[in-house]
C-alpha cells in the first residue's frame, strides 16, 4: 500500500477536530475527543460487508472486482470506485470517482464527482458540491499531535 | 428562436417561455422556462439558464438546468454545468467541477426504476435523512 510521505492533516470523523498525523499512521486517537480513528487508506478487492459503517480519514478504493456493502460510508480522502458500492449514505471529503464499470448505490455528499461513461447508478440522491466535513467553517489553523 | 443548419438555437439575449419540441439538436444560449422535448441532443451553453423538465436523447450541460432530466442516451455534465433536479439516463458523464443536486439513476434499466425513491440499499438498512451532511 502506498504510504503518505510527510505528516498530513486529518479531521476526526467523530468531533470534526483537525490535527496532523504522521504520514505512516494507520490509526490514531483524536486529541479532541480521544476516540479511535482510522486514518489509513482502504483498498477493497473482494466482498466486504455488509457493514454498519466504514469510516476513515483516508481514501477508499474499490477495485474492479471489489464489492463494498455498507450502511454509512465516510472517506475524507475521497473514493475511487471501479467495482460495486452499495450503501445508504456516503460522505466524501474529496473527489469521488465512479469508474466506467462501477455499480453505485447510495446517497452521496461530496465536493466533487467524476463519473465515467458506463457507470451505473441506482437511484441515489447526489449533493455535489457539498462540504460534508464542514471544512469551510473551520478557519482555525490545525494543531499538531 | 433561430435555426442554424439543423440546430434550433435560443439566443443569448433571448428569454423563452413555453414548450419546445425539436427533432435533431437544440441549443439554449439564453434563458428558457417551460418544458423541452426532443428526439436529439439538447445543448445548454455556459451562461444559459434552463428552468425546464427535459426529455431528450442526449443532453450536454455547460450552464444551469433547474428541472428533471429524462434522457434516453447520454447526459454530459461538464465542469461548468449545474443541474438542480433529478437525472434519469442510460449513460452519464460527470466532469470535475460539475454541480448536481438531485436524484440520480443511471444505467440501461434506469428508466424503469426511476420512479422509485432512493436511499434504500439492498441490505435493507433503515431509512433516514438521505444525503445529510454531519452536524458541525
Amino acid at each position: 500500500m502506498a504510504r503518505h510521505q510527510g505528516p498530513r492533516l486529518v479531521q476526526c470523523y467523530h468531533c470534526r477536530h483537525r490535527f496532523e498525523v504522521s504520514g505512516r499512521a494507520q490509526s490514531t486517537s483524536c486529541p479532541g475527543c480521544n476516540k479511535a480513528l482510522i486514518v489509513a487508506d482502504e483498498h477493497i478487492t473482494k466482498l466486504r460487508g455488509p457493514l454498519k459503517e466504514l469510516r476513515t480519514c483516508g481514501r477508499i478504493t474499490v477495485a474492479k472486482r471489489g464489492r463494498l456493502i455498507v450502511e454509512n460510508l465516510e472517506a475524507h480522502g475521497g473514493i475511487d470506485c471501479q467495482g460495486i458500492i452499495d450503501a445508504k449514505r456516503v460522505l466524501s471529503g474529496d473527489t469521488v470517482i465512479l469508474g466506467p464499470k462501477c455499480d453505485y448505490h447510495g446517497d452521496l455528499t461530496a465536493p466533487n464527482v467524476i463519473m465515467h461513461k458506463g457507470a451505473k447508478v441506482k437511484p441515489s440522491r447526489f449533493a455535489v458540491p457539498e462540504d460534508p466535513l464542514g471544512l469551510a467553517d473551520l478557519g482555525a489553523p490545525p494543531e499538531s499531535g | 428562436m433561430a435555426e442554424s443548419g439543423d440546430t434550433t438555437v435560443v439566443g443569448a439575449d433571448s428569454h423563452f417561455k413555453g414548450e419546445l419540441t425539436f427533432e435533431r439538436t437544440a441549443k439554449i444560449n439564453g434563458k428558457f422556462d417551460g418544458k423541452i422535448t426532443g428526439k436529439g441532443e439538447l445543448q445548454v451553453s455556459q451562461n444559459a439558464t434552463c428552468k425546464a423538465d427535459v426529455e431528450a436523447a442526449g443532453v450536454d450541460v455547460n450552464g444551469l438546468i433547474e428541472g428533471n432530466l429524462n434522457v434516453k442516451d447520454t447526459v454530459k455534465l461538464n465542469g461548468s454545468g449545474v443541474v438542480r433536479g433529478d437525472i434519469t439516463a442510460a449513460k452519464m458523464v460527470m466532469s470535475e467541477g460539475a454541480s448536481f443536486h438531485g436524484m440520480c439513476a443511471v444505467g440501461p434499466d434506469s428508466g424503469r426504476s426511476s420512479s422509485s425513491s432512493g436511499g434504500q440499499p439492498s441490505g435493507g438498512a433503515p431509512s433516514g435523512q438521505p444525503g445529510q451532511p454531519p452536524k458541525k
